[in-house]
């Protein structure tokens, strides 16, 4: 059972990472508190669901254009409803959150409720300190890792990158140094939704795809937010960890229903006693 | 190289400048200086394109600058280096540098205002992998106008360089500037150190309660009695 946790906390805290850092990087950068973030992931899935299953593409195209589509989808809706808005935090949280209810309702006319399957990337298992792991878990594992330390590659050492934490910073300084800031917004929004979308496409296989998966991303990926605080790496990792083994903790000793239960735990617990997180530099003005 | 032409600016609906006209010619530095709130800082917003005017027009090398988003205007050579320095805190000294890097046209010619930056402000070749949150304010402040340097200026806008410094530290900080202008940079200064900002000018100009009272050389200015008890504090 300790292995369980142990192992199982693993593959989580690595797909909470992706799924914190996107929902971090297009707050910090155009600080857009993105609702629909969530209902990013839940697109990405069923896309992932329908080039499979109805259009018969191979896995790995489909994963890889199910991310990319959901990339531009994201920076569409960002274009349409969130610019224009973008000037309000509470029109913002509004308007995003109308986003994820419209998407999820989507998926129930097209999908209905009833859950789907999605077929594994890569077939097979291992036992490891008597827990079974299947290739798809070590795979997610593996991406997702690779995909954190792209996304660090990107924002140290690229022009790109550079200019995005200077937008973060001082979005009015950035402009004076030449750098387009809307468009620079609109790359965050991209690189955010991409996030999400490929946490999506790496969880899709090994849970069920329905429409009202997007709310528990969102709940773990604020959750991780408020504990990490913002802009720091190490943070976001730190608290995605400790995210997911308390809810593999809860969910072998207690009862698998109350994994979202102790996520909410940790986030009120945080903004009660701790509202600027762990290492004081929190989400809480 | 920069012509203002009858520029207002509103904030709602109390006026902020009023048909400000001036001239910055080609290797020239002029001085804009006048008492706290007189509009000097949202002289050089309006500019920068980091506030609309609503009135007026700026021309700068014969192409009308108002109305434009500000990233467009410093790529066009008109850079602006703000009041209060304002570094990229959590950024690596290098880093602030760099940023305006990909201004330039070749990765070469970047390099070299970067070792001609590095030149002039030597104290920030060591502070390179620094934060530059961490430095002193005389450092940050050259990191400030390095920075400005680096993103290709033809026309320099200086908001207050010596604010908050030591007099040591300003001394360094005027001596930059001199030898900025000697880069064949243009210079138009906001300052309230008078004295100082007057021995480098070429042309001086008085604003107050939005409106110029004054355009001239610094010569001129300390002959008129009215002025020079008002502006510069000397009877």
């Amino acid at each position: 059972m300790l292995a369980d946790i142990v192992i199982f906390g693993t593959i989580w805290g690595a797909i909470y990472t992706i799924l914190a850092l996107g929902f971090t990087l297009i707050f910090g950068v155009a600080r857009i508190l993105n609702l629909a973030y969530g209902a990013m992931y839940l697109v990405a899935s069923y896309l992932i669901y329908t080039l499979v299953t109805r259009f018969g593409m191979p896995a790995p195209v489909a994963w890889l254009l199910a991310v990319a589509a959901t990339a531009l989808a994201g920076m569409l809706l960002y274009r349409l409803f969130i610019f224009p808005l973008r000037d309000t935090l509470g029109r913002v949280l509004i308007v995003t959150a109308g986003m994820a209810i419209f998407l999820q309702e989507v998926a129930v006319l097209l999908y209905s409720t009833e859950p789907r399957y999605v077929p594994t990337l890569l077939p097979g298992s291992l036992e490891f300190l008597g827990v079974r792991i299947t290739h798809q878990q070590l795979l997610t594992l593996v991406v997702a890792f690779a995909l954190v330390a792209l996304l660090h590659l990107f924002l140290e050492r690229t022009r790109y990158g550079r200019e995005l934490r200077a937008v973060a910073q001082d979005a009015e300084m950035a402009s004076l140094m030449g750098i387009p800031v809307e468009r620079t917004y609109l790359v965050a929004m991209g690189l955010s939704t991409a996030l999400a979308a490929a946490a999506g496409a790496l969880v899709a296989p090994f849970l069920t795809v329905s429409p009202e998966m997007g709310w528990s991303p969102l709940l773990v990926a604020f959750t991780v937010v408020v504990l990490g605080g913002l802009g720091s790496l190490w943070g976001t990792i730190l608290a995605a960890f400790i995210v997911a083994y308390a809810e593999m903790f809860t969910a072998y000793l207690i009862s698998p229903q109350l994994r979202d239960a102790a996520t909410f735990a940790i986030m009120i617990g945080t903004l009660v006693f701790r509202p600027h997180g762990l290492f004081g530099k929190g989400i809480v003005e | 190289m920069l012509e203002v032409r009858g520029l207002a600016v509103h904030y709602g609906k109390a006026l902020a400048l009023e048909g400000v006209e001036l001239e910055v010619p080609e290797h020239s530095l002029v001085s804009v200086i006048g008492p706290n709130g007189a509009g000097k800082t949202t002289l050089l917003r309006a500019i920068s394109g980091l506030l609309r005017p609503s009135a007026g027009e700026v021309r700068f090398r014969g192409g009308v600058m108002n109305g434009i988003p500000a990233h467009r205007v410093t790529r066009a050579g008109l850079v602006h280096c703000p009041e209060g320095r304002r570094p990229f805190p959590e950024m690596s000294v290098a880093d602030n540098l760099l940023l305006g890097a990909p201004l330039w046209p070749s990765a070469a010619e970047a390099q070299a205002r970067l070792a001609e930056v590095l030149a002039l402000f030597p104290r920030l070749l060591e502070r390179q992998p620094q934060m530059a949150g961490t430095l002193s304010g005389g450092e940050q402040q050259m990191v400030a106008l390095g920075r400005a340097l680096m993103c290709r200026p033809r026309l320099l806008l200086l908001d207050e360089p010596s604010m908050g410094l030591a007099p040591r530290v300003v001394a360094e900080v005027f001596e930059a500037i001199g030898k900025i202008r000697a880069m064949g940079v243009t210079v138009l200064l906001v300052e309230q150190n008078v004295e100082l900002a007057l021995e480098l000018s070429d042309a001086v100009a008085v604003l107050d309660h939005g409106q110029l009272v004054f355009r001239g050389t610094p010569a001129e200015l300390v002959r008129d009695a009215r002025l020079r008890e008002v502006y510069l504090g000397v009877a």
